[in-house]
């Protein structure tokens, strides 16, 4: 049963005054309004401490946006296109060497202990420090940036994946196993199924590490890219430093919501986990 | 009112916000009155959803009635206190902490220390009978086990009503029976007065002096009985005649009727020990035959 | 017996596969062309060496303070910005997003332009470690809060808590498990940071002996750095893996 009752008795005002009040009350609950109201004051701020200080420190937001047609004349984009690519290719590389080698550690108890605390220890550590090493191995070109984007990005994929087909349920498995299902056909409609959410959230985890290694190498290495983003910093350039900051934290961002939106399209049954 | 009444709820309303709208609202309660002695047991059953919980909720302070007002030991009731000790459906123990530390909670919101909080909290673990698990963590307790301490916990801090909703339905239902006698013992060496929120008939007939029913939409009291079996009660009671007559009674009163237009007649029911409800004629009018002024 | 057969089977593929890894790796190294790889036979020596006669471990030392001091800073700055998240509607609804947009930033990138702002020192290096940690213990801090039990809140305003002591009894100790997770995350990030640092920012400490070896061609000694760096950041993590078991053990106990 239902019955109505006022929300709350008003108080007596006049009708502007109220009008008003109530507005921004509606308002102040909306959170693109709270958005709106918080990030043009930081942005102010930004902007106020930008002017105090000076662009040796701080660039204005408006130079940032200005830097665009610089950035484009000088190569920026097209050199960074190019880094993308060679970060494309690492990360490839680590989900089409990353999955099976997780299946095989989530698997088998043996590979686990073989393999298993490889994969962990460097997963943990810093991988920076093998750079120099690594560049008297292979050198400063293409197979270098697209190591260190593999490096960066491989160990989630590999942990993620082994940790997702650990965790089939298996009474499915049983079940499958006593419906007469062979062993080739449980992997297709049980095990890969029910780990799947965990392989996409480990790629989408690695995308975004893999970002880091491609600035990574590229600056380790000074060339192309490379060269452009240090020959900024030195130059202290910081309205082009900083627009291309803002465009591959964009592009990493919308690269991983990318993949959380394809997450939920192909494994809708696994909102619960996430 | 009667002279005895410790726990008088009077005349209580109680609606919440209907989804999204902003107008419509829920009537979980609906005019509800009743009172109770000091050292009884009460329990409270019906359907779920029936607002018994918010009943519950309203005695312990944790939220407010729209109308009419709730008085224990004559003192109106606007917050939780120290005098009631509210016992959940889920155990609730805070897993960072062991079964004795759980058990000291509510003894620091009182400002007790040292020995002392601990002196009582090991004799409550006792009385439990968790003695020797006062190291344990929840997560290393059986759901049973888990329910004890919360129970320990909620004696702990020596309330003069305990408030349970629905403590057992979670737990399987060999312990259920071990934890019901269990509850009887203690109730019946503490001496505190209890309401008792169920929907299991058995359970409400084997604790209870009175039990009272409630219907669903709007949350309204719609028939009050009183058991007057001896105790301490044994296993063997459920399977007399009188309990089934009261089963069958209170199953009916779940099942069949319509809300109440009047539901003051149920705390009169109860507060009148002579009337024409008390324990013993009710007991004896058998199922079906549940009176007046309600069909 | 037979209770420890599992436990010596994998023991012993442990200890095979790193036999075997050092197997292998000195019978590569030990070709003459494969000179970049000088064999275990060459690294240890170099290693025991670099401990004894250059500072390996000050050097760590030096890096295991930078990784002390922005840990702390960024346990301080995390839990108070994570619990204000968590807390307050309109932080959550503004500031969450900004965490989310920072998150994804490669802080890598930052390093060619702190210098200005801190300077290449010590306190650049910590705040490079700050980069790296801040945000993972704001956002584990902030879902730690989010996911506390409401009927433990509940429970406890029965028993008469409210306002500070209820966030002292339940909201802190029910967060404090997403926080120690956090932290151990942010031990091996900040591991991480410091070493980027003290190679990228200016040559120091551990990142420094590595780069200087490279840049004296000093190969054995340059393996023996990075096998160094590799197993300082693993036990590290380790460590606080150990320290968060025993600071939540009620969760540790229930497996």
């Amino acid at each position: 049963m239902t019955v109505s009752l006022p929300d709350f008795p008003g108080q007596v005002m006049s009708e502007t005054v109220r009008g008003s009040t109530h507005l921004l009350r509606q308002l102040g609950r909306r959170r693109w309004f709270r958005r709106l109201v918080v990030w043009t004051l930081f942005a102010a701020i930004y902007e106020v401490a930008a002017y105090i200080v000076g662009p040796f420190f701080l660039p204005t937001i408006q130079a940032v946006i200005g830097s665009t047609s610089g950035l484009v004349s000088d190569g920026a984009f097209s050199s960074l296109g190019g880094a993308l690519k060679q970060m494309i290719v690492g990360y490839l590389v680590a989900v089409v060497v990353g999955v099976p080698l997780g299946v095989l550690i989530g698997v088998s108890r043996v590979a686990d202990y073989i393999l298993g605390m490889y994969v962990k220890a460097l997963f943990v550590t810093s991988l920076i420090a093998v750079l120099p090493l690594l560049i008297t191995l292979v050198g400063y070109g293409f197979a270098f940036r697209v190591t260190v984007v593999l490096l960066f990005a491989i160990f989630f994929i590999v942990l993620n994946t082994a940790a997702g087909v650990r965790d089939v349920d298996p009474q499915l498995l049983s079940m499958g196993r006593s419906v007469g299902a062979s062993r080739l056909r449980r992997a297709v409609s049980i095990t890969l199924p029910s780990s799947l959410p965990f392989i996409i959230s480990g790629m989408r985890v690695a995308l975004a590490n893999s970002f880091g290694g491609m600035i990574l190498a590229e600056i380790w290495i000074a060339r192309d890219f490379g060269q452009i983003l240090t020959g900024l910093a030195y130059n202290r350039d910081l309205p082009k430093f900083m627009e291309l900051l803002w465009v591959i934290t964009l592009l990493a961002a919308f690269s991983a919501a990318a993949l959380k939106a394809i997450e939920r399209r192909i494994t809708p049954w696994a909102a619960s986990r996430r | 009112m009667q002279a005895d009444a410790f726990l008088e709820v009077r005349n209580v309303s109680k609606s919440f916000r209907h989804g999204r709208q902003k107008t419509g609202r829920m009537l979980a309660l609906s005019d509800v009155s009743f009172t109770m002695a000091e050292g009884t047991f009460l329990s409270i059953i019906g359907p779920s959803g029936c607002g018994k919980s918010t009943l519950l909720r309203l005695i312990d302070g944790l939220q407010q009635p729209d109308s009419g007002e709730i008085l224990i030991d004559g003192k109106r009731v606007d917050r939780p206190g120290r005098d009631r000790g509210l016992v959940f459906q889920a155990p609730n123990l805070m897993p960072w902490r062991t079964a004795l530390r759980n058990v000291t909670f509510g003894l620091e919101a009182q400002g007790i220390h040292g020995a002392e909080r601990t002196r009582r909290a090991r004799a409550l673990l006792e009385l439990v009978g968790l003695s020797e698990f006062e190291d344990f963590y929840p997560s290393q307790l059986s759901g049973g086990m888990q329910q004890r301490v919360g129970l320990a916990r909620a004696l702990a801090v020596n309330p003069s009503v305990l408030l349970m909703d629905e403590p057992f339905a979670a737990v399987d239902a060999q312990t259920k029976l071990v934890l019901q006698e269990e509850l009887e013992r203690i109730w019946l060496m503490e001496e505190k007065s209890v309401v008792f929120i169920t929907h299991d008939v058995d359970e409400a007939l084997f604790l209870s002096d009175t039990v009272l029913v409630m219907s669903k939409s709007p949350g309204k009291i719609i028939d009050t009985v009183h058991v007057d079996f001896p105790r301490p009660r044994s296993f063997d009671i459920r399977g007399s005649v009188e309990f089934a007559a009261l089963v069958r009674r209170l199953l009916d009163s779940l099942r069949h009727r319509q809300p109440t237009e009047d539901s003051s007649w149920a705390a009169r029911s109860i507060s009148s020990k002579e009337g024409p409800h008390d324990g013993e004629s009710a007991r004896l009018s058998g199922p079906g035959n549940v009176g007046d002024g309600s069909r | 017996m037979n209770r420890w057969g599992p436990r010596i089977f994998e023991f012993g593929l442990r200890l095979a596969s790193i036999a075997a890894f050092i197997g292998v790796w000195q019978w590569y190294g030990s070709d003459k062309s494969h000179i970049a790889t000088p064999p275990p036979t060459r690294v240890f020596p170099a290693l025991w060496n670099a401990i004894l006669h250059q500072g390996l471990l000050g050097r760590t030392v030096g890096m295991l303070v930078e990784v002390g001091v922005g840990l702390g800073i960024s346990l301080v700055f995390g839990i108070v910005v994570g619990f204000a998240i968590a807390l307050f509607p309109w932080a959550r609804d503004t500031i969450d997003p900004l965490v989310d947009a920072a998150y994804a930033m490669p802080t890598i990138m930052l390093i060619p332009i702190i210098g200005v702002y801190t300077g290449l020192g010590f306190r650049g290096r910590v705040f490079i470690v700050f980069l790296y940690v801040a945000l993972v213990i704001v956002i584990s801090t902030s879902t730690g809060v989010r996911e506390v039990d409401e009927n433990l809140i509940e429970t406890a305003r029965s028993y008469g808590f409210n306002g500070l002591s209820l966030f002292a009894k339940v909201l802190v100790p029910a967060a404090l498990a997403h926080i120690a997770s956090g932290t151990a995350i942010g031990v091996s990030r900040a591991v991480r940071g410091a070493i980027s640092a003290e190679m990228l920012l200016i040559t120091a400490n551990l990142g420094g002996f590595i780069v200087n070896m490279q840049a004296r061609f000093n190969n054995n000694a340059l393996v023996g750095g990075i096998l160094w760096t590799l197993l300082i950041g693993y036990a590290l993590y380790g460590l606080a893996l150990w320290v968060e078991r025993r600071i939540t053990p009620w969760r540790v106990r229930a497996e």
